[in-house]
């Protein structure tokens, strides 16, 4: 009962903000209604992780302990980037760059967004997944194109089709899964489609129709989880629509493509009898997303840009992660919460700091720490976090990363470690001047304001911030090992 | 659900009007292509629905025609009009070598249908897969935002199809959830469209290029 309500109150959120017309109540409303969904995720996904077992109702929904963490994480970023939404668009809108009446449309579709996002990743019907998956991209586009700029309508434009595309061919997969599923005889084509009931009887499935799909899958639903070559549409998107969206695009929407290409993962390893395949294309993907990330953000102009670039780089290393047997599959995990809760604290950051600059150029900006104390230095702990240094949670999953692939594929942990120095070196070069260089490389269009005032989005970086050092304690002490171990036990 | 005569011509005449599509260089004739394959596949779908007694795919034919055949093919001339773009398609590569590119897409779905089901359904998934290759290459040949969403309308056509020819029953809320996120994503390219149409007076990727890394 307590996903329908979730299901329910996140599609009512999105019918809020039509019950007002002042951006100053719009935004309060929102705020509220994304606090209820918070709370509501909370509620369905925190009984799961703690061991209560998979919840289903009825065909419809089916939430085991990945689901729930999707769920939760899901909850916890839509909400603080919903709080951080309020004084970032009320600053556009003083500012003229957001009109009025496009506030209400801001909220309806980030509601929307989240309520496609849930249903993704509490469907037991991997048809209505899809669906869901596809609607996620659909009621984003218009936020990618938001400010209505060129480059915006282009970013919407490759967005739109590149993803859209990528989940057709996803299509593909299903359709063969299912047809292995039918023609297996184990189980009756009407409840082919279920999750539930596929992940009991795939052992039946024929092996090479499973191959194709699981080919069908990871191409497909890996274009909208950005790994390359197919992520050409990410750092145009991600850098392109406002902060906050970035942030639930960069934080959870691309856990909610993985967890897609996992199904799939699991369905194939049972059908083959092995995961020998199915690691082999995740190593192949991953390592190649992580090298062409790598490269890129070591020549980045764009500070949006480089935030992008680095979660291509992150999917990149969990995809590699979950190819390499369980060990792996715990870092993925870890990796996964890690990345979703720093790399949106970043970009709530970053939507400080375009509307203080005005810019998304790092030629354009510098001594960010002066400028906007709190958000400079929340933005600083958030890239050290990112980079993995301790007390990140990154640092583990990293850590464990290589200890799990250096015996077994030691070119692959070679290569993830030469992209690594790469990205670090990168990084450095960029963020040191942009947060503590005292002149920019350029003049800035508009004169720089010193100082800022507390707000909602440093609030919510902070929570971030306190969400990943516990969890990196709660990891150190032993005391979050089984709940990450009960995740990743179903793709090992 | 095995294939036999009049399904078989049918699954013909979608993989012609597939065939044709790439070489074609004028909006109007390209979407009633487009449009000529969607009453194909309304055919396909009332034939199998008479032959195996499956009522459900007269709902999805209705469906189909409704949005396929009528809605999707206006709704892209329309705006063409509206907006006032050119009824002459750019496109990266010449049209002849289009029509080959074709024929090696064609002969790459059969052999993908060869490895993936037994004969009676080689013929139907040969043509999905076509479909869907002749829809890619639209694509990625057309500078034209028209000719892409053509593109990508038929490489949707060809996953519908593959479903109807390997997929023993998909789930009706599924199939028209499929429907209509195909058509809400084709009222948000529409609109994306239009826009660019406005902002550059030109609906084509030379326009959109601006992000680029390289």
């Amino acid at each position: 009962m307590m996903i329908n309500a979730l299901i329910f109150v996140s599609f009512l959120a999105a019918l809020v903000p039509f019950s007002f017309t002042r951006p100053e109540h719009t935004t309060r409303a929102a705020s509220i209604a994304s606090t209820v969904v918070f709370a509501l995720s909370l509620l369905v996904g925190v009984p799961v992780l703690l061991g209560a077992g998979p919840v289903a109702w009825g065909s419809v929904w089916y939430v085991d302990s990945f689901a729930a963490l999707l769920v939760v994480l899901i909850g916890t970023v839509q909400w603080t980037a919903t709080l951080a939404s309020r004084p970032f668009l009320l600053e556009e809108v003083r500012a003229g760059v957001v009109a009025k009446p496009l506030v209400r449309r801001y909220y309806v579709l980030l509601a929307l967004f989240v309520l496609a996002m849930l249903v993704t990743v509490v469907s037991d019907n991997l048809g209505l997944m899809w669906v869901a998956l596809e609607a996620t991209t659909l009621a984003t586009t218009f936020l990618v194109a938001f400010y209505a700029r060129s480059s915006s309508l282009e970013a919407a434009w490759k967005y739109l089709i590149l993803c859209s595309t990528g989940i057709a061919l996803g299509f593909i997969g299903l359709l063969l899964a299912s047809a292995a599923a039918s023609q297996s005889g184990v189980i009756s084509a009407l409840t082919g489609l279920r999750w539930s009931t596929l992940s009991l009887g795939a052992a039946a499935f024929s092996p090479s129709m499973m191959r194709f799909a699981f080919v069908f899958a990871l191409v497909g639903f890996g274009t909208k989880v950005g790994l390359a070559p197919m992520h050409t549409w990410l750092p145009d998107a991600h850098s392109s629509a406002p902060a906050p969206i970035s942030a639930l695009l960069s934080g959870v929407l691309l856990n909610a493509a993985l967890f897609a290409v996992l199904r799939y993962k699991v369905l194939t390893d049972a059908a083959l009898g092995s995961s020998g395949f199915t690691d082999g294309l995740l190593l192949a993907f991953g390592t190649l997303t992580l090298v062409v990330a790598a490269a890129f953000i070591l020549t980045q102009t764009d500070y949006k840009r480089l935030l992008a670039y680095s979660s291509m780089e992150h999917m990149g290393f969990m995809v590699l992660a979950f190819g390499l047997g369980p060990v792996g599959a715990v870092a993925a995990v870890v990796e996964l919460i890690g990345h979703a809760l720093a790399k949106s604290m970043l970009f709530l950051g970053a939507g400080n700091i375009l509307v203080r600059f005005h810019s998304t150029k790092f030629a354009r900006v510098a001594d960010v720490r002066r400028v906007l104390p709190f958000t400079g230095a929340l933005f600083f702990a958030g890239i050290l976090m990112l980079l993995a240094v301790p007390p990140s949670p990154l640092f583990v999953s990293e850590y464990l990363t290589i200890a799990a692939g250096i015996g077994t594929h030691p070119f692959v942990i070679a290569v993830a470690l030469l992209a690594f120095v790469v990205i670090l070196a990168g990084f450095i070069r960029l963020i040191v001047p942009f947060l503590f260089g005292s002149e920019s490389a350029e003049q800035p269009e508009h004169p720089v304001v010193r100082g800022e005032a507390w707000n909602i989005s440093h609030a919510a970086m902070v929570l971030h911030l306190v969400l990943l050092v516990g969890f990196f304690g709660l990891i150190i002490s032993g005391a979050a090992l089984p709940l990450v171990e009960r995740v990743a036990a179903l793709f090992s | 659900m095995t294939t036999i005569g009049p399904l078989s011509l049918i699954a013909a005449l979608i993989l012609a009007s597939a065939f044709l599509l790439p070489s074609r260089t004028r909006l109007r004739t390209l979407v009633q292509l487009f449009r000529v394959q969607a009453c194909a596949l309304v055919a396909y779908l009332l034939w199998s629905a008479w032959q195996f007694g499956e009522a459900h795919l007269v709902l999805i034919a209705a469906l189909v025609c409704v949005l396929k055949v009528a809605v999707m093919p206006s709704m892209l001339l329309s705006i063409a009009k509206k907006s006032g773009a050119a009824e002459r398609l750019a496109l990266y590569v010449r049209p002849a070598t289009l029509t080959f590119i074709a024929m090696a897409a064609i002969g790459a779905a059969v052999a993908l249908a060869r490895v993936l089901v037994v004969d009676h359904q080689l013929f139907p998934v040969a043509v999905s897969f076509s479909l869907v290759l002749i829809g890619f290459e639209l694509l990625v040949s057309h500078k034209s935002l028209f000719g892409q969403s053509v593109g990508f309308l038929m490489l949707e056509n060809g996953v519908f199809f593959l479903g109807l020819t390997v997929a023993e029953q998909m789930p009706l809320f599924v199939e028209i959830g499929v429907l209509f996120d195909l058509l809400a994503l084709l009222v948000l390219a529409t609109a994306l469209i239009r826009r660019v149409q406005e902002t550059h007076a030109s609906a084509t990727t030379d326009y959109l290029q601006a992000l680029n890394d390289l």
